[in-house]
């Protein structure tokens, strides 16, 4: 696959950790980017809201190879994400 | 020391810096994994300890952290930093909890002091998880002590003032459904 970031570290914690992967992702081309989760086996919720804002902000960044378990985790924090935007909006 | 399944009996205490906070975290994984522990559970204690790390990375301004892990039938974590305590935190991002005892109550309520865009809801969370587990959370900051069991909430003073923030969080060591929990 064209463009695609390994990510080396098997736990991601903190949101700077994010923004490091954000600056990975703009030494390469202006093409679609994918992020390498193969070996990622944790995440905080810290990091998966940060790493959620780049996406959001940035659509050319794709996530691959995510374990289920991750997959599950980023879709439980997407949500809260939602609810809490809604709930502000609201306010 | 095995028995059945789990590796029990493990202690682990340290102290350790602000900026190590990261590495720190993937040597301690790494242990409690060699535990053996039942997967969502594991799970759990992750969750746990990254939300109480993340919590004195962005919010504490703290120079220290003592961490403490202790599995035996049950688990207890325990998080303490030197920082300027959760009520200051607050402050400074203009919220303005009348007194300690008020700053405990707005952390366990999910109400953040980052950007309401990134609400944080660790303690919220990690109450849960903990009342699902039966179990008990403490969180003492300034003169302020809160004890956290199933459906209670005890307060107590605190004398002398404690700097910082700490938060204990013990359970019994059990299969619980991660994701319906933190949902």
């Amino acid at each position: 696959m064209k463009n695609l970031v390994p990510i080396k570290k098997r736990f991601l914690i903190f949101r700077d950790e994010a923004k490091e992967i954000e600056k990975m992702t703009k030494k390469r081309s202006r093409d679609n980017v994918y992020l390498d989760f193969s070996n990622v086996d944790f995440l905080s919720r810290s990091f998966a809201d940060e790493l959620l804002n780049i996406i959001e902000e940035k659509r050319r960044i794709k996530i691959v190879n995510l374990k289920p378990r991750l997959e599950k985790f980023f879709k439980i924090v997407t949500k809260t994400k939602q609810k809490t935007k809604k709930a502000l909006e609201k306010w | 020391m095995k028995n059945g399944k789990f590796k029990l009996m493990f202690k682990y205490r340290r102290k350790i810096s602000f900026q190590k906070l990261d590495t720190e975290f993937v040597q301690i994984a790494k242990k409690i994994e060699e535990l053996k522990l039942p997967k969502d559970f594991l799970q759990f204690i992750l969750f746990t300890i990254s939300e109480l790390f993340t919590n004195v990375k962005e919010h504490s301004k703290a120079k220290e952290v003592t961490f403490q892990i202790g599995v035996n039938k049950n688990c207890l974590i325990k998080v303490t930093d030197n920082g300027v305590g959760l009520r200051k935190s607050y402050l400074s991002k203009k919220i303005f909890p009348k007194d300690d005892v008020a700053a405990i109550e707005f952390a366990l309520s999910g109400l953040s002091t980052k950007d309401p865009a990134e609400r944080g809801f660790g303690l919220y969370t990690i109450r849960k998880f903990t009342e699902a587990l039966r179990g008990e959370t403490k969180i003492g900051t300034g003169s302020a002590l809160a004890i956290i069991g199933k459906d209670k909430i005890q307060l107590k003073k605190l004398s002398p003032r404690k700097k910082g923030v700490s938060v204990e969080v013990k359970t019994k060591i059990k299969n619980i459904n991660f994701y319906k929990i933190i949902k």
